[in-house]
């Protein structure tokens, strides 16, 4: 990314300090010239920003709803922090007993979305990522998990399907152009801060990634 | 400098098309036989998959609370109005979510193909889906062929050629 930031500055400083000059009409700057320069400068920006939006390995996509991502050849993930009260009241539409819900409440959820854009195979593990919290490694709380706490606190089957279903698959693979929604839990509280260490497979090669300081919502 | 910009505004067009080209992008499959259902819809009819062995069939799984089932029922519909008299069925399968969930979603998203209800998720486990949407499409043999995980404009014209030219000489 700093080889582009480096050559576009170069480019835009090019665009910028060249001579003002026609070679059929001298030092005039004539109306096309000054047209050409604004296309050129217009250009040079447009590129700019697809340059660093589109080589972005983790970035912070919205800076007031708090979301993380991270993007690295085709394969982008996006983890939106819900609140307490948000994914309770999630869970309540889905039919949720209101004694049953507040568990929800007491970890960390966020929305996620991962898309394959590449023209690879991809696949992941959730049972791969590592989110570590204070020098500990905490777990992410999968369907599994959750299928096992259900089937201890005796729900209806609809919720206990509503809720898988809502999640993010443990395991799932994408052909090109595939993508999925779903929630990813952490056994952390709301507005823990924790890092994320992902792993993602691209025709069966590890890729990995990182995302530091996410923040659980609250 | 022209050459430059020219080589940009090359890449950035084809970054563009490479990008919009995924909305319309089936994964071809070796799925092997589809597995049979038996599922009532809404309004309490009932559809058997191995009835409509010699028409291709489009089999949606989604459920009214994921935001990309629901932002592509509308293309799916479009589709449909496409298909249906071309012989090809489409059957949407919601997942775990009853009449009285499914009813309002109609008002708010009005489609005429119809919605299965597999309360308990016995059919989409046996079709091994691991998130919604997913879309598989059935050739006239009952063989999947086709595959979609997320959304999809389903009224594309590359992806009704896709579906229309499985259908029996």
């Amino acid at each position: 990314m700093s080889v582009w930031k480096s050559t576009l500055g170069k480019l835009l400083t090019s665009i910028l300090n060249a001579p003002a000059r026609d070679k059929h009409f001298g030092n005039k700057l004539t109306t096309i010239d000054s047209m050409f320069r604004i296309i050129q400068i217009f250009l040079a920006l447009i590129t700019t920003f697809y340059a660093l939006s589109a080589d972005a390995d983790v970035y912070n996509a919205n800076n007031q709803a708090k979301s993380w991502g991270w993007s690295k050849q085709g394969v982008s993930i996006e983890l939106t922090p819900l609140s307490p009260s948000q994914s309770m009241a999630f869970f309540i539409g889905r039919g949720f007993p209101l004694e049953q819900v507040s568990i929800i409440g007491l970890v960390c959820v966020f929305q996620g979305a991962i898309k394959n854009k590449s023209d690879s195979l991809v696949d992941y593990d959730l049972d791969q990522w590592q989110v570590s919290f204070q020098n500990h490694q905490v777990s992410i709380l999968d369907r599994e998990y959750w299928g096992a706490v259900w089937e201890k606190v005796g729900i209806s089957k609809a919720v206990k399907v509503a809720f898988h279903w809502s999640l993010l698959p443990t395991k799932q693979y994408y052909a090109q152009g595939d993508y999925n929604w779903g929630m990813f839990i952490v056994g952390l509280k709301p507005g823990d801060v924790f890092d994320l260490n992902l792993t993602i497979n691209r025709d069966q090669t590890p890729v990995n990634g990182e995302i530091q300081s996410m923040e659980c919502g609250s | 400098m022209r050459l430059l910009i020219l080589f940009i505004l090359t890449q950035m067009l084809s970054t563009a098309l490479f990008a919009e080209s995924r909305e319309y992008q089936l994964t071809r499959v070796e799925g092997g036989m589809a597995p049979d259902f038996r599922l009532m819809d809404i309004n309490e009819n009932l559809y058997v998959l191995s009835d409509y062995q010699g028409n291709p069939v489009i089999v949606n799984f989604w459920a009214t609370w994921c935001p990309p089932c629901r932002a592509e029922m509308p293309a799916m519909q479009r589709a449909w109005e496409q298909l249906e008299k071309e012989g090809v069925l489409m059957l949407a399968i919601n997942v775990g979510e009853d009449e009285d969930a499914i009813f309002p979603f109609t008002a708010e998203y009005p489609v005429e193909f119809p919605l299965l209800m597999d309360l308990d998720s016995t059919v989409i486990q046996q079709w091994g889906v691991r998130g919604l949407p997913t879309t598989f499409i059935v050739d006239p043999d009952g063989m999947i062929v086709y595959r979609a995980v997320g959304g999809r404009e389903w009224d594309h014209p590359k992806i009704l050629e896709v579906i229309l030219s499985l259908r029996q000489k």
